[in-house]
């Protein structure tokens, strides 16, 4: 089925001028709860008891005051008022390191508030060493920006301060010293009415002695942490795909590293300059980093499956020149991909080939080399030339 | 809005935004499950209502469109299982509800799309939202499984049996059977 002349078909039964108007938008402005009406007697309430503990605070002072005793020290009575928070249980200072990560880790994946992000920092007694911030304009909305570095010290059982300093984030050295057990960077935007915690990053080491780097970004990895081994480790590859990479990230090709991988978000490799076909062939731990790739286009390039298949969020994937008559060698690592295009391709497969990728919803695919193409829209594909 | 910059709009902005990008889609898909433009209107403000109460628990997972299409479809779902609507249903004709430009107007177009579109109109609901999802709001699959809380695997399945009961209505007559193979 012409899936515009059915779209359009639809609309006109349901009708030619448009639903939505300015009156939707008015009935919804008139009808919008009040947040601050919620509840009307609540200042009053908050009044009467305000009231009550001024008024009884002196009463309580004056019956219970011994006027015979000397003034107490005037250090202990201007003690700064603490945030009230629920109790944290005592932390075991034996909990192995990943139990601790773990923890972090949950209460960052929580959408948490600020206080419950000090409650879980507290409780493991991290210290702030640094924090930044800045201001950023939006659709002329103001927001403020935060970024706090924390360590956590596993010999700091007070949680006052800590014999680390800076600068952040740590080296693997200060990790390897003791001087820290985990680094934890937090992003916030603070606006008026809420605030967003929008990216977190650990730092710490494995059992085996490695420094492992994980990333949370609120907006991205479907909400769960992206990690890599070693991040600030060289990255020892083919020149052609090292450039590829340097590329995208803004970067010399000599200073890559493995936390670049974790971070890369689109990788183009254009081999259309090499008289054959360029077939990567790169450790497959680099591929296990690269937890960001989002778009890939390989022209006159491949990258077989078995290392595709390492990249957990590969999305969209174009091939270019005489690489994939059909999609045999690389199917097993396009399992994840939601958009395809084969346009410019040497593809001489069928759609059957096609619908073996369980993510597909949009293929680019000319018509004329795929003859059963209306299988994959009876599939609900979308296929586009 | 979508994707990595969501986070930074509060619960306001992101009704107005709703309002701006999908209103006119939302709508839209509401009236396809209950015919009906004075019950599109209601079920509309109990939609952009619960989008600026719940603004707090999307959390990104599913793209903005999707998410604020699930709170509608499951807002027409409630509402077509509740009492209200079954004594309405008696009362209430889906042509009446219609454009009233719409007699003219197929009479002048009277074309297949336009049969298709009606007999699409008419399936059960379960295969009716499929194929609106699919074919007037451009939504994949995988979207269309997200927004209606189905598995993708049912979601495949009801647009094969959406298709093959178009395809006997073709075969009643009215539809020309091509159309629905093309």
């Amino acid at each position: 089925m012409d899936h515009q002349q059915i779209k359009e078909a639809i609309n006109r039964q349901i009708g030619e001028d448009p639903l939505f108007t300015d009156k939707d938008k008015e009935r919804f402005y008139k009808n919008k709860p009040n947040r601050r009406q919620r509840f009307p007697a609540a200042p009053k309430i908050v009044t009467v008891l305000l009231a009550f503990f001024v008024l009884s605070g002196p009463f309580y002072t004056f019956i219970k005051t011994d006027w015979f005793e000397q003034p107490s020290s005037p250090t202990q009575e201007e003690k700064e008022p603490v945030e009230e928070t629920p109790p944290a249980p005592d932390p075991d200072p034996e909990e192995p390191t990943h139990v601790k990560v773990e923890k972090l880790k949950e209460v960052i994946t929580s959408i948490p508030s600020k206080s419950k992000v000090k409650v879980a920092i507290d409780r493991f007694h991290g210290v702030e060493v640094e924090f930044e911030q800045s201001t950023k304009t939006e659709n002329g909305n103001e927001y403020h920006l935060l970024e706090s570095y924390y360590v956590f010290d596993r010999h700091n059982e007070t949680g006052d301060s800590s014999a680390y300093i800076g600068p952040m984030p740590p080296t693997k050295d200060d990790f390897k010293r003791g001087d820290v057990e985990i680094s934890l960077k937090l992003d916030w935007i603070e606006s008026e009415s809420h605030n967003l915690l929008r990216e977190a990053t650990l730092l710490y080491l494995s059992e085996e002695g490695d420094l492992i780097e994980e990333n949370y970004s609120r907006s991205a990895y479907h909400g769960k942490f992206i990690k890599v081994k070693n991040p600030n480790e060289p990255v020892v590859m083919d020149d052609l795909i090292l450039r590829s990479i340097a590329r995208s990230v803004g970067k010399e090709p000599d200073n890559i590293t493995k936390r670049d991988l974790l971070y890369l978000e689109e990788l183009t490799i254009n081999a259309s300059h090499l008289s054959g076909i360029y077939e990567v062939d790169e450790d497959i731990e680099y591929f296990k980093a690269m937890q960001s790739l989002f778009v890939l286009k390989l022209n006159q390039a491949i990258i077989p499956g078995e290392l595709l298949k390492e990249v957990p969020y590969l999305d969209q994937a174009t091939f270019i020149g005489p690489t994939v008559d059909d999609l045999s060698r690389v199917k097993e690592g396009l399992q994840t991909i939601t958009y395809l295009n084969l346009i410019n391709s040497s593809f001489r497969g069928t759609a059957e080939d096609i619908l073996e990728l369980k993510s597909l919803n949009i293929v680019r695919v000319d018509p004329a080399v795929v003859p059963n193409y209306e299988d994959l829209q009876f599939e609900g594909m979308d296929v586009r030339w | 809005m979508s994707g990595h910059t969501q986070t930074h709009y509060t619960r306001e902005e992101a009704v107005e935004y709703i309002m701006d990008q999908y209103g006119e889609s939302l709508k839209r898909t509401i009236f396809t499950y209950v015919k009906n433009h004075h019950t599109t209107d209601d079920i509309f403000q109990d939609v952009l209502l619960q989008i600026y109460r719940k603004w707090d628990r999307f959390n990104g997972d599913s793209q903005l469109k999707t998410w604020a299409m699930r709170i509608a479809i499951n807002r027409c779902k409630d509402y077509l299982r509740s009492p209200i609507h079954r004594i309405k249903i008696a009362t209430d004709k889906w042509r009446e509800q219609k454009d009233p430009n719409y007699t003219e107007q197929k009479v002048v177009q009277k074309e297949q799309w336009d049969e298709i579109a009606e007999a699409i109109l008419h399936l059960p609901i379960k295969y009716r939202e499929v194929m609106i999802l699919t074919f007037q709001q451009d939504m994949t699959q995988k979207q269309i499984a997200e927004a209606t809380g189905t598995p993708l695997s049912t979601i495949k399945t009801r647009m094969q049996r959406a298709r093959q009961l178009l395809r006997e209505k073709a075969d009643e007559g009215g539809i020309d059977p091509w159309i629905i193979n093309k």
